[in-house]
């Protein structure tokens, strides 16, 4: 049950995708974003959807890999299309019955919204699926530390980050022994009113929390004890660096960018 | 015949392996059996499939002659098979020690009273006071007392067997012993049959009326402890040791002395030596 949740997995490939700098990786995907929020016509979604085919191409996975990660959100994009569907005005009538109405501008309105979320969550979780946590964060704590000086602690968020992401399988893992404990002793999480099962989740969580308290007052220790002080002064073992791909990258996706904003 | 397993197999979901590999093993009332194996060959797993929690990929598990998905409700089978998970302390949730026993008495329908007798008795099995403990936090104990409360939360359950998994992994030498003496106990005053899962020889030997030794996936040896101890160097390709106690006579063996390897208690081989010794002395003279 706890399986099925699969939280920034990463795929490793050896592809021009996954070599690229973390930091243009995440910089491209903002604008490649901001720009799903400009496009205005059918064809601009066209060609959006052309890049982030290309980009699935040059990453050697697999699209159905991509496509698992539109499963979580699927709900909200039917519901969004559904809610334009019946209740954005204007245009000529498609459909009448009863007191229910579309009308072309919702229907145009809500298939526009359901293909802008598939395409951002599809580019986000390619930015997941072929970038590791931990250049993720690396990647991160680059480009919010000029926003240090502003009181943003870049290096600790990053460190935050790095550590929620490396514990989510053990606390999964964790969870599941601990369900099946409890089952052990006649406990039963699948059934009743919903009352009843956020009731049955109590002898789930408790374990739960106090393992994660506990392993994380280890790990701090464990920190400290290796005279770990926070981000000041230190250094790297990999810095990064861009490189000439890096910019060609960019350079591609700007020109998408502008293109699917134009038409 | 309490439990049958028949040519079981699994695989985890997640995993491309089968970690089972045809399971064949047959349990009667009563009986305490040992299952020993090297860490990863599936002792846990194959455990887990025995009261319902793992639904065997392939093969079939038996209660009482009755297929495991034959059974009305999962509850009737783990109220069976008491499992005993690895590190049973990390499971406590409740804020009282009466409360976190009551736990599995609860979800089996018991009365207010019956309960309270049942938490009562599990406790004094186990050793703890009831009348001293029963209103304090879980979480204020030893880590000794903590293990003890998570072993009577599943012995409240009134199992007709009990499974084990490594139930004194991070003991004291005494805590062990006396855990073992106590299960001993219920085993032979009760008829409550055992499985007792140990990665180590010595603490099952004694015990055990029989020995499974598993090696990935697979129960490769089984028999009387004498049986699996002549077989020493089989345990030691897989990974096993045979208790010290055996080793020694094992080394004398190999040394040209003609002891018996067979024998396991101290006393036994005490007196195994000695008249080895003394036969050697007035052969000599
Ligand atoms: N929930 C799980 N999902 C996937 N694989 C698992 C899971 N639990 C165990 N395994 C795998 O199954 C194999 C056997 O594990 P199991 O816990 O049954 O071994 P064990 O004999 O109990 O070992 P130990 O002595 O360390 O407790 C291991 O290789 C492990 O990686
Ligand atoms: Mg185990």
């Amino acid at each position: 049950m706890l399986k099925n949740i699969t939280l920034g997995q990463f795929i490793l490939r050896d592809s021009l995708i996954h070599r690229l700098d973390p930091r243009m990786k995440i910089m491209i995907t903002m604008l490649i974003v901001i720009g799903l929020f400009f496009i205005g016509s059918f064809w601009g979604f066209l060609v959006a959807g052309g890049y982030i085919l290309t980009v699935i191409s040059l990453s050697h996975l697999s699209w159905k890999v991509v496509l698992r990660g539109l499963k979580p959100v699927m709900f909200i994009i039917i519901f969004t299309m559904v809610i334009h569907l019946f209740f954005t005005r204007g245009g000529v009538v498609l459909l009448e019955w009863g007191f229910l109405r579309i009308e072309s501008e919702g229907f145009f309105t809500g298939l526009f919204m359901a293909v802008r979320i598939m395409l951002l969550i599809s580019l986000t979780s390619l930015l997941t699926l072929t970038t590791s946590p931990i250049q993720l964060t690396d990647g991160l704590e680059y480009i919010l530390n000029p926003f240090r000086r502003f009181g943003l602690p870049a290096h600790e968020l990053a460190m935050m980050m790095t550590i929620a992401l490396r514990f989510i399988p053990t606390l999964l893992e964790e969870a599941d022994k601990i369900m099946k404990a409890q089952q052990a002793r006649g406990a039963d999480f699948e059934s009743g009113s919903i009352f009843r099962r956020a009731r049955s989740l109590v002898p789930l969580l408790v374990p739960l929390f106090l393992s994660a308290f506990r392993r994380a007052d280890d790990l701090a220790m464990a920190m400290e004890a290796r005279c770990y002080r926070g981000g000041e002064g230190r250094t790297r073992m990999k810095e990064l660096s861009m490189v000439g791909r890096d910019w060609m990258a960019l350079g591609f996706s700007a020109s998408f960018v502008l293109f699917f904003i134009i038409l | 015949m309490f439990v049958e397993l028949k040519d079981v197999y699994y695989r985890y979901q997640t995993g491309e392996d089968y970690i089972l590999k045809g399971i064949n093993l047959q349990i009667e009332k009563g009986e305490f059996v040992a299952l020993v194996g090297h860490t990863g060959s599936g002792k846990s797993t194959l455990v887990q499939t025995i009261n319902g929690l793992l639904r065997p990929s392939r093969g079939e598990v038996f209660i009482e002659g009755r297929e495991i998905g034959k059974w009305e409700s999962p509850i009737q089978v783990r109220k069976k098979v008491g499992l005993v998970f690895q590190y049973p302390e990390h499971q406590l949730f409740e804020e009282t020690v009466f409360k976190d026993i009551a736990f599995g008495p609860k979800n089996l329908g018991w009365s207010a009273q019956k309960i309270e007798e049942k938490v009562r008795q599990a406790m004094e099995f186990v050793q703890l006071d009831y009348e001293e403990l029963k209103e304090r936090s879980p979480f204020g104990l030893s880590g000794g007392q903590k293990r003890r409360v998570a072993i009577a939360g599943v012995l409240a359950m009134e199992p007709e067997l009990l499974i084990l998994d490594e139930p004194i992994a991070g003991l004291d030498p005494r805590g062990r012993r006396k855990l073992l003496d106590r299960i001993n106990w219920l085993n032979e005053e009760k008829g409550i049959s055992v499985l007792f899962i140990s990665h180590r020889m010595e603490d099952a030997a004694r015990r055990a009326g029989r020995l499974l030794v598993m090696n990935q996936g697979q129960i490769m040896l089984q028999g009387s402890p004498q049986e699996i101890f002549a077989q020493r160097d089989s345990l030691y390709e897989i990974g096993l040791e045979i208790p010290p106690l055996n080793e020694v006579l094992w080394q004398l063996r190999q040394k040209g002395y003609g002891v018996r390897t067979d024998i396991f208690s101290i006393e036994d081989v005490e007196e195994e030596i000695l008249q080895h010794w003394r036969g050697f002395r007035c052969s000599k003279i």
